[in-house]
């Protein structure tokens, strides 16, 4: 059993003919157990790269392995993602969606749900559509980390969010670890997440410009991840 | 919540740091029961496996030791500093004994001395 | 995995379906009810009005309860693939331990079964409105007299095979139609910025082509007259096998058509979703 919970090989992914690739040769290897950010400006390619683990997009050449295997319903059972859009179906109320949550995939933990809609203060009762944008970002988060996931897709978790929202969702995302799951966190509020990340990789234009680790990267250039970035992506 | 860290330094050090810290001041005496990986990491606000690091980093280096489904503790042991310490003051009460000796002088008269000087010490305090 | 589908499918569906079966079945206790009263028969002019307008009203609503009662479940179960497997929802949808395929023929099998649920309900509503009166029953008899007749001077023997055969194309005509829509969205997300209009498009071309096809069948009928002669006299020879054979040449023809649109679906949401 190999111990990379993600493997790409000069993945590529192109919308149209002509012009730039969104996604471009990229070759990617991570370990099960870490938490790993996935840093770039808008555009870079992060959310194209994160759908297709998801299997929302097809690659347009290259391979891409989720804990050896190719993107289908064996690895949708196994990947947990919080896309940076509303999902939630308006007229269910948020017992349905956990309910739902709950038949469909077979590692979500019902228990953990409730406990984190009722400290959230969240009704179980009310429909989402009525909830505000701040809830409803709040019941995805739950719905996702409840699930026993081998690899958690979070796309921009904390953009939204309050700055105690932010801290719970890193704390939940901290006690939620164990050494059989991964975390991959896009963001762009890297300085909220650099120390709960292990490692980190930086999309340019759809291509890896590196991937290190947070201490590496603390010990080599002598500042944060989150300065290295503004360095490295300086306008 | 979090604890602040350094932006320019691991963040693994700087916990190790910390703790370390408490264990030399004596806020931490020998035989703590130091936080879990886990636990750490979480009051920390870090990473698990940062956590981790800082800890089998001053496991390596003798502040701390693993008992067997126990968790880790303080050291019984002196701290590295301390045996340091202790072996400086051992190793050079050795040579002066010795060397002393070798001028052919008496234990009774190199205890005096060591008294002298202890006194005499104690007098430009 | 299918099961839970469908549980979700009927779930998220009885929030429409159950009312208008209600609407359209109360409309017709309603209609059998003011019908039970005979205009004529009431001296007080105002009340014998009221009473004939009711009728009338009564009459138009049912009608309109049953058109609309195909009509909106028709939209309700289009809006809802749409939202479900291309929209914001499709987030979650086409992230479920579930193929593509499995999707939208779930979704199918379900607009079809509530299809025919909606033929039951009116033919219920009919039945209700006919209760106690002779009326349907001359009906019905007339109908099944008439249509008998035709088949035995057919040459068939079996009405009730008619009966069962019609049913499979009716069924087969519900899976065409739904296959075809869903194909129609599936084919349309491809325009990013303009799903819904991708979707009328395809839907405008699949139509166009069925218009195109049918000028190049009217137009070839001046040609082949002499082929088109030799065909009548085969047909007349045995009118009731024909006529077998053109039903079951539909039924085939759907079902191939809707396996076509079913294929075309499934291959647009595996490899060329697009969500927002």
């Amino acid at each position: 059993m190999s111990d990379l919970i993600l493997e790409t090989r000069a993945l590529s992914k192109r919308y149209q003919k002509v012009g730039a690739p969104a996604l471009w040769n990229v070759d990617l290897e991570v370990r099960k157990g870490r938490i790993v950010g996935l840093l770039g400006p808008n555009g870079s390619g992060k959310t194209t790269l994160i759908k297709m683990i998801a299997g929302l997009l097809t690659p347009t050449s290259g391979e891409l392995l989720i804990d050896g295997k190719a993107p289908g319903t064996e690895t949708k059972a196994i990947v947990s993602y919080l896309p940076d859009h509303n999902f939630l179906t308006g007229w269910m109320t948020v017992e349905d969606t956990i309910n739902y949550h709950a038949d469909f995939f077979a590692d979500f933990r019902r228990d953990r749900a409730l406990d984190m809609t009722g400290r959230l203060g969240l009704d179980l009762r009310q429909k989402t559509k009525t909830l505000s944008k701040g809830n409803q970002e709040k019941l995805e988060l739950i719905l996702c980390m409840s699930r026993d996931a081998g690899l958690y897709l979070l796309d921009e978790p904390i953009a939204g969010v309050d700055p105690a929202t932010r801290d719970y969702i890193l704390q939940t995302i901290l006690s939620n670890y164990t050494e059989n799951s991964t975390v991959l966190i896009s963001t762009h509020l890297i300085a909220d997440v650099e120390p709960a990340l292990e490692d980190v990789i930086f999309l340019r234009e759809g291509r890896i410009l590196l991937q290190s680790t947070v201490d590496d990267i603390r010990e080599k250039e002598g500042k944060s991840v989150d300065e290295y970035f503004r360095e490295v992506f300086k306008w | 919540m979090a604890w602040k860290f350094d932006p320019e330094r691991p963040i693994y050090l700087q916990i190790s740091e910390r703790l370390t810290a408490e264990i030399v001041s004596g806020r931490w005496p020998a035989g703590t029961k130091v936080p879990t990986v886990r636990d750490l990491a979480l009051d920390a606000g870090v990473n698990p496996n940062t956590a981790q690091r800082a800890l089998s980093e001053m496991e390596r280096d003798g502040y701390l030791e693993t008992r067997r489904g126990d968790g880790r503790y303080v050291t019984e042991r002196d701290s590295e500093v301390q045996r340091q310490r202790r072996e400086t003051l051992a190793r050079r009460s050795a040579t002066f004994v010795g060397d002393m000796k070798a001028l052919g002088f008496s234990d009774a008269e190199i205890l005096e001395a060591a008294e002298f000087a202890l006194k005499g010490d104690t007098s430009h305090e | 995995m299918v099961k839970k589908l469908f549980k979700y499918e009927w779930i998220s569906g009885r929030r429409f379906i159950v009312p208008l079966s209600l609407v359209v079945l109360g409309l017709a206790v309603l209609g059998r009810l003011v019908y039970l009263f005979d205009p004529s028969e009431i001296s007080f002019v105002p009340l014998s009005i009221v009473l004939s307008l009711s009728q009338g009203l009564v009459s138009f609503f049912n009608v309109l309860g049953v058109g609309a009662l195909f009509i909106v479940s028709e939209i309700m179960l289009i809006i809802r693939f749409y939202r479900n497997i291309v929209g914001q929802e499709g987030y979650l949808t086409m992230t479920l331990p579930v193929t593509p395929g499995t999707h939208v023929l779930v979704k199918t099998v379900f607009s079809v079964i509530v299809s025919l649920w909606n033929v039951i309900v009116s033919a219920c509503a009919l039945l209700i409105l006919g209760i106690g009166t002779n009326v349907e029953m001359e009906i019905l008899n007339d109908l099944y007299f008439a249509a008998s007749s035709i088949i035995e001077s057919l040459g068939a023997v079996n009405f009730a095979f008619y009966i069962v055969e019609g049913f499979i194309a009716l069924v087969a005509l519900f899976f065409f139609q739904f296959s075809l829509l869903y194909a129609c969205i599936s084919v349309g997300q491809l325009l990013k910025k303009h799903r819904v209009l991708g979707a009328v498009l395809a839907y405008i071309a699949w139509y166009l082509f069925t218009q195109i096809l049918g000028l190049i069948f009217t137009f070839s009928m001046f040609f082949l007259e002499g082929p088109i002669e030799t065909l009548f006299d085969i047909i007349v020879q045995g009118p009731a096998f024909w006529l077998h054979a053109s039903i079951v040449f539909f039924i085939l023809l759907y079902a191939a058509l809707s396996l076509a649109f079913f294929a075309i679906s499934r291959h647009m949401l595996t490899k060329k979703l697009n969500l927002e």
